[in-house]
């Protein structure tokens, strides 16, 4: 195997599937297409010394394809928020119809495919995120222990659609956050990297 | 502002003279500023794809070579690239005008 095409095997296997697999080929593509024509003037071995490491050169292309192409954080904690408190409200005047089980299963499905989002385009993000939800959770139990002797907390409260409605609402705000700050520390490294001034 | 240290300058500056593909966009830089000024790879897509996505420059596959992407300046970029050389000659010629003054006195 040619340093060239055991580099571009490095590299794809270092953007995973991080990017949408149109913009990870045309990547590669392009990045095949580049070190050819370093190698003319360099040779292959160099050429690919000259590239950078195949880890940081993926982060790179990951970080200013996910700082352009995906939706802001609050545009996707915002449905979620939203969606929690519609619950929340749902069940308040549906105290019958919809069981309780229900509300706490969409919160973890919610909650699920919002971290499923993150790890998909923001992996390295998953630290924070996990720091912020401790702290969150800290918070609440916090909350909770401080409010022990009224009557509707835990127990009763915890099984209120209204606390549902909020807590989750506050998750998604709490992950909207987190994301806003990576979003922000994104740009800060394209911009470093020559993107937005 | 540095041109040194805006990598999407030293590319719009290189894209001005004309179409390029990302290899070539390295090579003119370096070469046009005697081996002074190189951007490294990892720093010239992000600019490119920047540019891009600014709309201050477009990328196309060349149609006579797989796999190759040529980047021009759209009208926007080059607007956006003179309005960045007119800042760097008004601070160049600021540091110009007083460094004679202050090694008179060093």
């Amino acid at each position: 195997m040619s340093p060239v095409d055991a580099y571009l095997r490095d590299l794809a296997a270092a953007l995973g599937d991080r990017l949408p697999a149109e913009v990870r080929a045309a990547r590669l593509a392009e990045t095949r297409s580049h070190l050819l024509d370093s190698a003319v003037d360099v040779g292959e071995a160099e050429a690919v010394r000259r590239y950078g490491r195949a880890r940081s050169i993926a982060n790179g292309l990951v970080r200013s394809h996910v700082a352009y192409d995906t939706e802001s954080a609050w545009r996707l904690a915002f449905p979620v928020a939203v969606g929690f408190l519609s619950l929340g409200i749902a069940m308040m005047f549906l105290r019958g119809v919809i069981p309780f089980d229900f509300g706490r299963i969409a919160m973890l499905v919610s909650l699920v495919a919002f971290a499923a989002r993150v790890v998909q385009t923001r992996r390295w993000l998953a630290g924070p995120m996990i720091v912020a939800h401790a702290i969150g959770t800290l918070l609440v139990m916090g909350m909770n222990h401080a409010y022990r002797d009224y009557p509707w907390t835990l127990g009763e409260f915890t099984r209120n659609p209204l606390y549902i409605a909020v807590f989750g609402a506050f998750w998604a705000l709490l992950n909207a956050a987190a994301l806003g700050t990576g979003r922000l520390l994104d740009l800060r490294r394209v911009r470093r990297a020559g993107g937005p001034a | 502002m540095a041109f040194r240290t805006d990598t999407k300058a030293l590319v719009m500056a290189a894209l001005a003279e004309g179409p390029k593909h990302g290899y070539a966009v390295a090579k003119a830089v370096r070469e046009a500023s005697g081996g002074m000024l190189k951007i490294g790879e990892g720093q010239l897509y992000p600019a490119l794809y920047a540019l891009e996505a600014e709309g201050w420059a477009t990328g196309d596959w060349d149609e006579e070579v797989p796999d190759r992407r040529v980047y021009r300046l759209t009208d926007e970029g080059r607007a956006e690239f003179a309005r960045r050389s007119a800042k760097w000659h008004e601070f160049a010629g600021a540091v110009a005008l007083l460094l004679p003054r202050a090694e008179g006195t060093a």
